[in-house]
């Protein structure tokens, strides 16, 4: 059986953290780098009280900005928002629209309790620091750090 | 990795290395680091020294890019940056120059106790302290505030959790900017971060933050540390902690428009993190009234923490925080832009001073300095990893002429948090710091790994270097007893 290919890869930084980010089209970049942030946060247990779709919300998201970089950074940075203001975690993310300067996304979560979920990381913020969009043959990838 | 800043160094003397105006088109002034030949090996790893560089670039900057010796690579300034920008010659603020955590700082409580009275009793203080005292990720804290209240608190700072019962005056006496920052202007604070805020007031945070119980283990100055109220064996408590995610949310916001604002005014940086605004300029001004809405919720975050802590001991030893003499000594904050007077080749000038892991260190006389410390110079608390030493500094007034009353803020990280947690074994950890005396809990998987005493540069090498280039000097020593960890 053929592995599924690698969304992210962590990147080493002295006192924060990144991640690389692959996909095979930006859409999916932009869904891949939310994963890859979530994760950092915290990981859902295997015990864990599945959430049958009972408990989850939606949330639609609108975002303008300079360019796909600055929409990348912007597009975490929401993400980040809700999970600290709403103790909640995001487990599906859907892109709607996605154009050089403007996102329309819908995500969905669960409630973040350490009955359903390991916390691992406090992020503080997404930075900008090395931030970059690209082609690799036919793969996307971008790498972000973030302030934990 | 680039190494290319690191490749021009030229060594000045002992304790300092420059990198030349030349090594990048576009700096404005050199870059100067304060360090020794040893410090400096380990910080050529990473790309620390390139940002050093970087942030030459910023219009305004006066003499040099400056860095502490426990100087690490961050994003936009290194951590351990210090840059200072003329205000009426076209100087910047820049967000990244404060970093996300606006007054992450550090605040020292002396205690009555000596070490040897809470001896046999200092893991079940700190299990005491690790059930009241909020940490880890996701934590939240005792206070239910509303828009109202919160923009009071962005205004008064510690003054707000004093009047609301929290502390005393007596707090706010030996606090910087008796924790409350002049003209703080919640207006210029977005949404977000007032919903960032508003659950997170009265906690620790995870990561580097800790709530420490210590004993003094050396004094290098006694009449300093006798006017501090301090001596050898003395039980003593640090915080660290900063403004939470109010203080994340309001930089993540104003990067944001300084980025706007990089078009806007024609400004090239070499790293969007160092987007930044005139000082003087409507987002400039904007920017600085919300900092200060983050600095003063982080000094009324730590004077929380006080009262927290002051009510476990109470209990504890069944008697009152007063009687324990559990009094602040002082508070600094280690990551902040303020507008201060410095005199630069000759003259007196409005500067921008962005401290990024950076403390201030005010040398004697200095009007800033609480009246009872004014003749040593401001009272800087440096602290260390969980296994080795923190420190009570005082500034100088070499550090007035040489790094805008500057120096270090801590030891400096040395591994990356992903390289800890893949090297070190939790268990080993704790059993080592357990041999050494040291009982530590932890809030979040992974934090021991990430914070262990491996995964930092020797404290003591870093103040070593800051005492001996004579940007402050030793009072006295620190080292962990009982340590809280988020």
């Amino acid at each position: 059986m053929k592995n599924k290919p690698k969304a992210y890869e962590i990147l080493e930084h002295t006192a924060d953290i990144g991640i690389r980010v692959f996909a095979k089209d930006i859409n999916g970049l932009f869904c891949n780098a939310a994963y890859g942030m979530c994760d950092l946060i915290a990981g859902k247990k295997k015990d864990g009280r599945v959430q049958s779709g009972a408990g989850s919300i939606t949330i639609d998201i609108e975002l303008r900005a300079s360019d796909r970089e600055e929409l990348l950074v912007a597009w975490l940075s929401e993400l980040l928002t809700h999970i600290d203001t709403r103790t909640l975690m995001f487990t599906e993310f859907k892109i709607l629209e996605l154009t050089a300067h403007k996102l329309r996304a819908r995500a969905t979560a669960e409630a973040l309790t350490p009955d359903n979920y390991d916390l691992k990381t406090e992020i503080k913020a997404v930075t900008y620091h090395q931030v970059q969009l690209q082609w690799q043959g036919d793969t996307m990838r971008a790498e972000v750090f973030f302030d934990v | 990795m680039s190494k290319g800043a690191s490749c021009v160094l030229e060594q000045i003397d002992e304790f300092h290395w420059r990198v030349p105006q030349t090594y990048k088109p576009g700096m404005r002034v050199e870059g100067r680091i304060v360090t020794d030949a040893r410090q400096l090996e380990l910080l050529l790893k990473d790309q620390a020294v390139e940002q050093v560089a970087n942030a030459a670039f910023l219009p305004g900057i006066v003499k040099y890019s400056l860095a502490m010796p426990d100087i690490h690579w961050g994003y936009g300034l290194p951590i351990g940056g210090v840059v200072a920008t003329d205000v009426d010659a076209g100087g910047v603020i820049t967000p990244g120059g404060v970093g996300f955590d606006i007054n992450c700082g550090v605040r020292l409580l002396r205690t009555a106790l000596e070490s040897e009275e809470i001896q046999g009793k200092v893991e079940e203080l700190t299990c005491a302290l690790y059930k009241a005292v909020p940490a880890g990720v996701g934590s939240k804290g005792f206070l239910r505030l509303t828009e109202q209240d919160e923009r009071k608190l962005l205004v008064k700072g510690a003054l707000w959790a004093v009047e609301a019962g929290f502390g005393t005056r007596e707090d706010l006496e030996f606090t910087e900017e008796q924790g409350q920052m002049q003209s703080a202007d919640p207006d210029a604070v977005f949404k977000h971060a007032y919903e960032r805020g508003r659950l997170q007031s009265g906690t620790l945070g995870s990561g580097n933050h800790f709530l420490e119980i210590q004993k003094i283990d050396n004094i290098f100055d006694e009449k300093a540390a006798q006017t501090l109220g301090l001596h050898k064996g003395q039980v003593t408590i640090m915080i660290h902690t900063g403004s939470r995610g109010f203080g994340h949310q309001v930089c993540t916001d104003y990067v944001k428009i300084m980025l706007e604002c990089l078009r806007k005014y024609d400004i090239h940086v070499p790293d969007r993190q160092l987007a930044c605004a005139p000082v003087t300029s409507v987002e400039g001004q904007a920017y600085l009234g919300a900092m200060r809405c983050a600095a003063n919720y982080a000094w009324c975050n730590r004077q929380i923490l006080t009262y927290l802590t002051r009510q476990v001991f109470e209990k504890f030893f069944a008697s009152s925080w007063e009687h324990l003499g559990m009094q602040v000594v002082y508070d600094v904050a280690h990551n902040i832009a303020k507008i201060e007077q410095h005199t630069v080749e000759g003259k007196q000038r409005t500067l921008c001073v962005h401290r990024k892991g950076a403390t201030r260190a005010f040398g004697p006389g200095h009007i800033a300095v609480p009246l009872l410390y004014r003749e040593l110079g401001q009272p800087v608390i440096i602290p260390g990893d969980m296994g080795r030493n923190s420190y009570l500094l005082a500034g100088t007034e070499q550090a007035m002429e040489e790094s805008f009353g500057s120096t270090c803020h801590g030891a400096g990280r040395l591994k990356s948090r992903s390289q800890a947690l893949r090297t070190l074994n939790q268990q080993t950890v704790l059993n080592d710091l357990r041999q050494k005396g040291i009982c530590v809990r932890a809030a979040t998987k992974g934090t021991i790994c990430e914070e262990a005493p491996e995964a930092y540069k020797n404290v003591n090498d870093v103040v070593d270097i800051v005492h001996s280039a004579g940007i402050s000097r030793k009072i006295c020593r620190m080292r962990p007893l009982g340590v809280l960890k988020g």
